[in-house]
């Protein structure tokens, strides 16, 4: 069965036959129109699918696949937009999906990167923000930044933190977050994160998870194959002031 | 002892009776079936809200006909309401400007048993040139059951119906109907009618009606007490419109019952959509447990 979380900038794929977990970006896929999927949940593969699923379930029950904590909260940050879901007791309790103003972060961040060739890895986190609404309303203020003399590290941190306070004000500022989807691997991200709240990173499959369990309910799948080669890590990143 | 207010009822040249000046009961009562055998019953006559049932009987027997102005009718937009405010405030003052040639007069609503832009409407569409009676429903008395609100059927379907009971009552075969459709729900809906009614659609058919739509099937829709109560612990979407003052109850309930707070402008977006589906759907797992609980609830605790 072929599993597809169809991002706006990257789709992941599984292939549970083969094992086989690809990362594409999805402008190379969209060409491909005779393309098929089992399962599949993203804005890019609703056309291509034979069971399609929202991203906020599939992010829901991939957060109850993958974590064991009884309460939690998970955000899933991609390209285009962002969404959480809370769970107490293991019941789902608030959730909320925004791909618009909250939207386009990590599709700004990319662009940003791109631009002033900026590696994420070796930027440290800022000390204080740009005020930011979402990933658009906010950027020029980088490139102010920039023209009065920052360097554009600097600024882009600042950004980053701008991003990572709208994010967890966005979900309810709990004091500790799974973090999903493609922002949870930029580690400047991550770090300015970790200066609001404690963040357990889940990676960029956890939607992938939620379509498998789906496809096991419905006795599609005896188990989840992706879960013993996945590699998810669980660790607890905290930046000091 | 004042009830209900009159406005412009004579066509007089000020076209606006202040609240001071309200009539009794009994006058009021004569004056609106004095307006009703006098006026011309071929045209419409516009309410929004669930106005007084008295007032809409006795137009009702004089033959007039009645249209919802709450209702979005796709009337253009006369730009006399923010861009950012609650959209049927926006649809009633749209729609009674479009249908103004059709309109006899406009019966509204303005105490609790609408929201705080009911007096604001009833001022604009007096200065506008509408003949307005004030016909706030004040009543304290359970009148029906909440037959539909706890059947089973299209959810969209049911809360128009309940809308319609202001000027069309159910027949005896629909109260049989909807007794028989009684259910256990699976889920509450909790709220006015959206802006966008298809939101209704994405709703399972055992979903029970509460807030302010039920106490409209129960003729109490100035009970606003009762909006801050569900009979049963399903779990329950609050919804509200967008800029309405009914969203803070609405964000409270969530928040203390652990229901969904959803609150739409317009058409239902892609977001709100998502959300809701999700939320029916990771919700639905913890039906089995709740069902066996809800039986054990009482019907519902009015007060009458």
């Amino acid at each position: 069965m072929i599993f597809c979380d169809g991002g706006s900038s990257y789709s992941k794929i599984y292939d549970s036959n083969s094992g086989e977990l690809s990362i594409i970006p999805t402008r190379l896929l969209v060409k491909d129109k005779a393309r098929r999927y089992h399962y599949s949940t993203g804005h890019s593969s609703k056309a291509h699918s034979l069971n399609h699923i929202n991203e906020l379930i599939a992010l829901g029950e991939g957060s109850l696949e993958l974590i064991s904590d009884k309460s939690f909260t998970v955000l899933d940050i991609g390209s285009r937009d962002m969404k959480f879901v809370s769970y107490q007791h293991r019941e789902a309790a608030n959730m909320d999906w925004n791909n618009s103003c909250g939207g386009n972060m990590g599709f700004t961040l990319e662009v940003l990167g791109k631009s002033y060739e900026v590696d994420y890895e070796n930027i440290l986190p800022a000390r204080d923000s740009i005020p930011v609404t979402c990933g658009l309303l906010g950027v020029e203020k980088v490139f102010d930044q920039i023209n009065q003399g920052d360097d554009p590290e600097t600024a882009i941190a600042r950004f980053v933190l701008g991003m990572a306070k709208v994010s967890h004000n966005f979900c309810g500022k709990p004091s500790q977050l799974y973090l999903s989807g493609g922002l949870s691997a930029n580690p400047c991200f991550i770090k300015s994160l970790s200066t609001l709240c404690d963040v357990k990173v889940l990676g960029r499959e956890v939607l992938l998870h939620g379509l498998m369990r789906k496809a096991r309910e419905e006795g599609h799948l005896s188990h989840n194959p992706l879960k013993s080669i996945s590699g998810i890590t669980q660790k607890t990143l905290t930046f000091e002031r | 002892m004042v009830l209900v207010n009159i406005h412009d009822y004579t066509g007089s040249a000020n076209p606006h009776i202040p609240p001071s000046e309200s009539l009794s009961h009994k006058d009021y009562y004569q004056q609106i079936s004095d307006i009703a055998r006098l006026e011309n019953s071929e045209r419409l006559i516009g309410f929004y809200g669930q106005p007084d049932q008295r007032t809409i009987d006795i137009f009702s027997k004089s033959g007039y006909s009645f249209i919802d102005l709450d209702i979005d009718f796709k009337s253009p937009n006369q730009k006399i309401v923010p861009q950012a405010y609650c959209h049927i405030i926006r649809d009633i003052i749209n729609n009674a400007i479009h249908f103004k040639d059709r309109l006899e007069l406009i019966i509204c609503t303005t105490g609790r048993d609408k929201c705080d832009q009911g007096r604001n409407v009833r001022d604009i569409l007096s200065q506008t040139g509408f003949r307005c009676i004030d016909a706030s429903n004040i009543n304290q008395r359970v009148l029906r059951p909440p037959l539909i609100s706890e059947s089973r059927g299209n959810l969209k379907d049911k809360v128009i119906r309940i809308m319609q009971l202001v000027y069309k009552p159910l027949t005896v075969e629909e109260e049989s109907y909807y007794a028989s459709m009684r259910c256990e729900p699976s889920f509450n809906y909790h709220g006015v009618p959206p802006q966008d009614i298809g939101l209704l659609d994405l709703f399972p058919d055992d979903c029970h009606i509460h807030g302010w739509t039920r106490l409209v099937e129960m003729g109490i829709p100035a009970r606003d007490d009762l909006e801050w109560t569900v009979t049963n612990n399903r779990p329950t979407v609050y919804f509200s419109q967008s800029f309405c003052n009914k969203q803070i109850m609405a964000e409270n309930l969530a928040r203390e019952r652990s229901g969904l707070y959803i609150d739409g402008h317009g058409m239902v977006t892609d977001s709100l959509r998502a959300k809701l589906e999700a939320f029916l759907s990771l919700r639905a797992r913890q039906n089995g447990s709740a069902s066996r609980q809800s039986r054990q609830t009482a019907a519902f605790g009015v007060q009458s």
